[in-house]
């Protein structure tokens, strides 16, 4: 399993106001430390082992498919 | 009254047969929401004078010959996610707050349609997004059977209007669990149909690949009349399924004798309270009786899902209240503003193989259905918390709320897999618990069965709460 790095609170503040999102010092603080428990799931995708050409991302659970 | 607590089959018999008037059981129905909907707190807007005039309309249809429709005169409450027309829907949120649609929802259409009156919105966890009632905007719901303890959400207020006897049947959203988890929780039935059975036209979006529409009622019969008239195409819904609806109470009571259930184990099954443990094994123990052939099954990547909840969810939520949070972020309350920040900083690349892994477990489900007409789980592993409680012992582990509330739930969003929550017993302090049954894609008719065959010889769908009684 991979780790991921988190991110400073400067670095989320720079992305997030990048794309007009500006937050509250409590707010950032909060998404920061948030962030080691979203890591962990994320880290699970890394070792997923998805294979190099399938599935792709057609939506085979929709309706239209079954 | 005598039908103040009636299902929606029995009132419905009791209208058609004229032994009450639509406009008795309305007047009756407000009076029961003016004395108990100021402590529980169910409904966010009520209906009044609008439903007093449909009840009035009703009638005189009636009295005239009138052919009557599935639903006539029966009232039906609303999550407050739903569009109305001329009435407020504020998606349980203070930027909604005074937003009034033009038209409404295709389920509210449709509703309306098959004859039944709206007497009001309900309430629920900000934009659908969290679980556990406790509303900053419009106040925490209470679960009638112990008001000291949450209903669950995000459709609590749909599911306590109907466990208190307030409506006779709700309709509320599930994306995650949140029909599936209130029924639990107050002793009701609850069905997240197939993705794509029942439209979304109209519906505030939570998050787009998971959201599903389903009723909330006492019994299965009802839900299955409910589903009924909710159910089918929609073209103004692009994730809606042209596949035939066909008639669910038809096909109700149709035998369950040597239908195969596959009991989901493992990751579905531990953590689990004792009590719930106990009543799941009662519950199997009824189904086998009824002639079902039960078998111990694993789901193997089932530890997934929470991944894909902790992504897939928040990146399509943050995706949707972008604009919001640009402009109008210091109108959100703090509990969903911490769930939809984290969706900001979900990459596309992580979305998108998110994605694969959800495509990777459909596929492995459908294959371990092929030897299965349903699958069973615990709907959720403990009973009622307290209101205000983010952690619960569930057994000797200790977790979120929000992850034990949602975990076996969710899996069957990802999959957009028919699930169904029915009561199936109570724990020690009285407090509900549910049986979730899963079908396969659009096989919400065998669930149905399953369902209404196991409440044919059980009594724990016909138990209220007590000291509601007027």
């Amino acid at each position: 399993m991979s780790d991921r790095k988190p991110l400073s609170k400067e670095q989320i503040k720079t992305m997030l106001s990048s794309t007009g999102v500006n937050l509250s010092k409590d707010s950032l603080t909060r998404l920061a430390d948030k962030q080691e428990t979203y890591n962990q799931y994320l880290s699970q995708i890394d070792s997923a082992n998805l294979t190099l050409e399938q599935p792709s991302v057609i939506f085979t659970f929709n309706s239209k498919e079954y | 009254m005598s039908y103040l607590e009636d299902t929606i089959a029995e009132i419905s018999r009791k209208i058609n047969s004229r032994e009450v008037t639509v406009s008795e059981v309305i007047e009756s129905t407000f009076e029961r929401i003016e004395l108990l909907n100021p402590e529980l707190n169910a409904f966010i807007s009520l209906n009044k004078q609008q439903a007093l005039e449909n009840a009035r309309n009703a009638d005189t249809a009636q009295k005239q010959g009138t052919p009557l429709e599935s639903l006539h005169g029966i009232p039906i409450a609303v999550k407050d996610l739903f569009a109305t027309k001329d009435t407020i829907t504020t998606a349980g949120s203070s930027i909604l707050s005074k937003w009034t649609p033009s038209y409404d929802a295709t389920v509210v259409k449709k509703l309306k349609q098959a004859g039944a009156i709206i007497i009001g919105k309900t309430n629920m966890d900000e934009f659908a997004f969290g679980g556990n009632g406790e509303n900053d905007h419009y106040g925490v719901i209470k679960n009638p059977w112990d008001k000291t303890r949450s209903p669950g959400g995000s459709s609590g207020g749909s599911a306590v209007a109907v466990a208190s006897s307030m409506a006779y049947g709700a309709i509320g959203t599930d994306t995650a669990a949140s029909v599936r988890n209130p029924a639990h929780f107050c002793g009701l039935v609850g069905l997240k149909p197939s993705y794509g059975r029942v439209s979304l036209s109209g519906v505030i979006p939570l998050s787009w690949s998971l959201d599903h529409v389903g009723p909330i009622t006492k019994t299965v019969e009802d839900t299955a009349i409910l589903l009924n008239a909710i159910a089918g195409y929609d073209p103004n819904d692009d994730s809606s399924s042209t596949k035939s609806v066909p008639d669910y109470t038809a096909l109700l009571n149709k035998p369950i004798s040597k239908m195969k259930i596959g009991v989901l184990k493992g990751y579905f099954w531990n953590p689990i309270d004792p009590s719930v443990e106990s009543a799941m094994e009662d519950a199997l123990h009824a189904l086998r009786d009824l002639g079902a052939v039960t078998t111990n099954i694993e789901l193997k990547s089932a530890e997934k899902f929470p991944l894909l909840m902790n992504t897939i969810m928040p990146a399509e939520a943050a995706a949707y209240h972008h604009k919001w949070l640009t402009s109008q972020q210091d109108k959100y309350g703090s509990k969903i503003l911490d769930r939809l920040l984290p969706g900001l900083i979900v990459n596309a690349h992580d979305y998108i193989n998110a994605q694969r892994i959800r495509e990777t477990i459909t596929k492995e489900t459908i294959e371990l259905f092929k030897n299965y007409d349903a699958l069973v789980t615990p709907t959720v592993p403990y009973t009622a918390a307290k209101i205000g409680e983010t952690m619960v012992d569930v057994g000797n582990t200790r977790m979120e709320a929000s992850s034990a509330r949602t975990k076996n739930l969710f899996p069957f969003n990802a999959l957009g897999l028919p699930a169904m929550s029915i009561p199936c017993g109570f724990d020690d302090k009285g407090l509900p618990i549910g049986l979730q049954i899963i079908g396969k894609p659009f096989q919400e008719s065998e669930i149905l069965q399953i369902g209404n065959a196991y409440q044919t010889t059980t009594d724990w769908h016909t138990k209220r709460p007590k000291g509601l009684t007027i």
